[in-house]
């Protein structure tokens, strides 16, 4: 069943075609990986998808509604959460409230009940508290929760910027480089941890990785880019031995 | 006695500058947004309620004034914080969905528009001349009991200064100010976690200028009588400055803040008039403020009772 489907996206800057004509389908529970060289144009397909630019042409559909004009938070309220490629941590506040802030729904977000402390604010922040720490212990972080975001190490940054998007729980989760300064036995357990995901809560992944590495293993689809256009698709095989690909990255081996 | 009673007379007045400085910290100290109208909330809510709580003056030779409602204090005070937070939310919807300091932009130039329309529209405001005659709650009940009415109306404010302290702590620490919080630090990781960062940003701003309506109205019912003068751009500075003298983003430190910035200019006021450049104090009045804050500043950066933690790690790099 499609969860995502992307028609025909296009974005350009001034000069510059950054995105041409690209188009995909993710289906449920499908973990697709999209790999390409530098300024391939990734991100920027990343950026319009999320709502944080509006393209010059093309069509967003996710699960059955068309979000192409619909903003950002509309976009993450509808179960479509993004990291950003470089950790864009809220470094004025501590760990474990990059984490809360991700929650979905809480009843304490609207002034009054906040100020009041009413309407089950108290009960649904203390469940949030353990899903966060949970995961902190998962990404290693728990020991940091009280610290400053904008004192953690770069590699943390980036694991606190998966973490406080798994707080969200979304459908889709679309991931900008998660494992970029990550340690390679913490990347290890983190893929398995998306396997996880997949399988038990039904998660969609897509997710760009210079890792080669990581995305053939755990790719059921891997989308490779090259130049602003989709140039390879299929199975992390299909991709991997595709002559165009091999192209793209100067002749050298994927 | 003189001096108890002077005492009351200040603590008054921080009592209502204090209000002030709530409403400002939750617009720059938890949302990060930028207000140079707080004068004109604050004179929407003190006109508001003078205008409803008075009768229509029948004769004179200054009775422009054509309306008047002689309501109750109590609905003049309601009414003052609810239209100056109505003002406020008006003013946001123009500018909180653009990008950069537009907002800044906005305020400067609505709150000139609010003057120039409190000082224009006789028939409403009296315009330049003193509305008068703005009466005191309960003020006939106060002088039957052995207590001033200062120190009456002293505690009424300081009362008002408790609870909205006490309000605006428990919103800025609970799930509502980490919205507003994450949206003064970075307005993309909001709206990528699917806050309505506008929405968010309009609360705000209609919150923090209701509390300056509430000053407002306050500070109408207790000086009997107001005009335009009073409601200078200068004083929206100078509410910035007990911001962040006090500490940006301490509710604590709003109200120390505007404590000192009162106790300042007051002690200042008995400078007396024999003394060279006499008739230039006003000016050095605002100047010594202004020394005062680079000095606290250059100690202490983020403010009396700012967060410095905060402040370190929010311009840390990282790597
Ligand atoms: N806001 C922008 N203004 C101008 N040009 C842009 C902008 N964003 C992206 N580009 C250009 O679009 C192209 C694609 O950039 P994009 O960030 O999508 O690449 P990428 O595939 O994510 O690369 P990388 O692997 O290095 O992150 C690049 O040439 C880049 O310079
Ligand atoms: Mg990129």
């Amino acid at each position: 069943m499609t969860l995502l489907s992307v028609d025909g996206l296009r974005k350009t800057f001034g000069g510059i075609v950054a995105v041409e004509d690209v188009s995909f389908d993710v289906d449920r529970k499908e973990i697709v990986g999209v790999i390409g060289p530098n300024g391939a144009g990734k991100s920027t397909t990343f950026r319009l998808l999320t709502g944080f630019h509006t393209p010059d042409a093309g069509r967003v559909e996710f699960a059955g509604e068309d979000v192409t004009d619909l903003s950002p938070d509309a976009r993450a309220r509808r179960g479509m959460i993004r990291t950003f490629q470089i950790a864009q941590e809220l470094t004025g506040m501590p760990v474990m409230q990059n984490m809360l802030l991700a929650a979905q729904g809480h009843p304490g977000e609207r002034a009054l009940t906040s100020a009041l402390g009413v309407g089950g604010t108290d009960a649904f922040e203390a469940e949030q508290r353990d899903r966060a720490e949970e995961l902190l212990k998962l990404l290693e972080l728990w020991e940091l929760r009280d610290e400053y975001a904008g004192n953690l190490s770069g590699g943390q940054r980036k694991l606190l910027e998966l973490g406080r998007s798994l707080m969200a729980d979304p459908d889709l989760l679309l991931l900008d480089e998660p494992m970029a300064g990550v340690n390679p036995d913490l990347t290890d357990r983190l893929l398995e941890r998306i396997l996880d995901l997949r399988d038990q809560r039904d998660m969609t992944f897509l997710f760009v990785e210079h890792d080669i590495d990581a995305v053939m293993r755990i790719s059921d689809t891997v989308v490779g880019m090259h130049n602003g256009a989709v140039l390879s698709m299929g199975s992390p095989a299909e991709v991997q031995s595709d002559d165009r690909m091999l192209e793209a990255y100067l002749g050298g081996e994927i | 006695m003189a001096l108890l009673d002077l005492l009351l007379v200040v603590g008054i007045i921080a009592g209502v500058y204090s209000l002030l400085a709530i409403g400002m910290n939750i617009h720059w100290g938890d949302t990060g947004l930028l207000n140079f109208a707080h004068a004109a909330f604050f004179a929407v809510g003190a006109y508001t309620s003078a205008i409803l709580t008075t009768p229509v003056l029948e004769t004179g030779l200054l009775a422009e004034r054509v309306v008047g409602f002689d309501l109750p204090v109590v609905a003049g005070i309601a009414a003052g914080t609810v239209l100056a937070a109505g003002l406020g939310f008006v003013i946001a919807t123009t500018s909180v969905r653009l990008e950069g300091d537009y907002l800044a932009m906005v305020t400067l130039s609505s709150a000139e528009l609010v003057r120039l329309v409190i000082h224009n529209e006789a028939w409403l405001t009296t315009g330049a001349q003193t509305l008068k005659n703005i009466p005191r709650p309960l003020e006939s009940t106060v002088t039957t009991l052995p207590v001033s009415y200062d120190l009456f109306y002293f505690l009424l404010v300081w009362g008002l200064v408790a609870v909205t302290y006490l309000l605006f702590e428990r919103m800025s620490s609970g799930p509502f100010g980490r919205v507003l919080h994450a949206i003064r630090e970075n307005d993309d990781v909001a709206l990528a976690l699917g806050k309505d960062v506008s929405r968010f940003k309009l609360k705000s701003f209609a919150i923090g200028a209701g509390v300056a309506g509430l000053a407002g109205s306050l500070w109408a019912h207790y000086v009997y009588a107001i005009s335009p003068v009073m409601f200078l751009p200068s004083l929206t500075f100078l509410i910035w400055t007990a911001v962040i003298l006090g500490g940006a983003g301490s509710y604590a430190g709003a109200i120390l803040g505007a404590v000192v910035i009162v106790v300042l200019r007051q002690v200042t006021r008995f400078i007396p008039g024999s003394v060279p450049f006499a008739d230039q104090l006003p000016y050095i009045r605002l100047m010594f403020v202004g020394v005062v804050l680079v000095v606290v500043l250059y100690y202490r950066p983020e403010g009396l009772l700012g967060n410095a933690q905060r402040l370190q790690a929010g311009t840390s790099e990282g790597e």
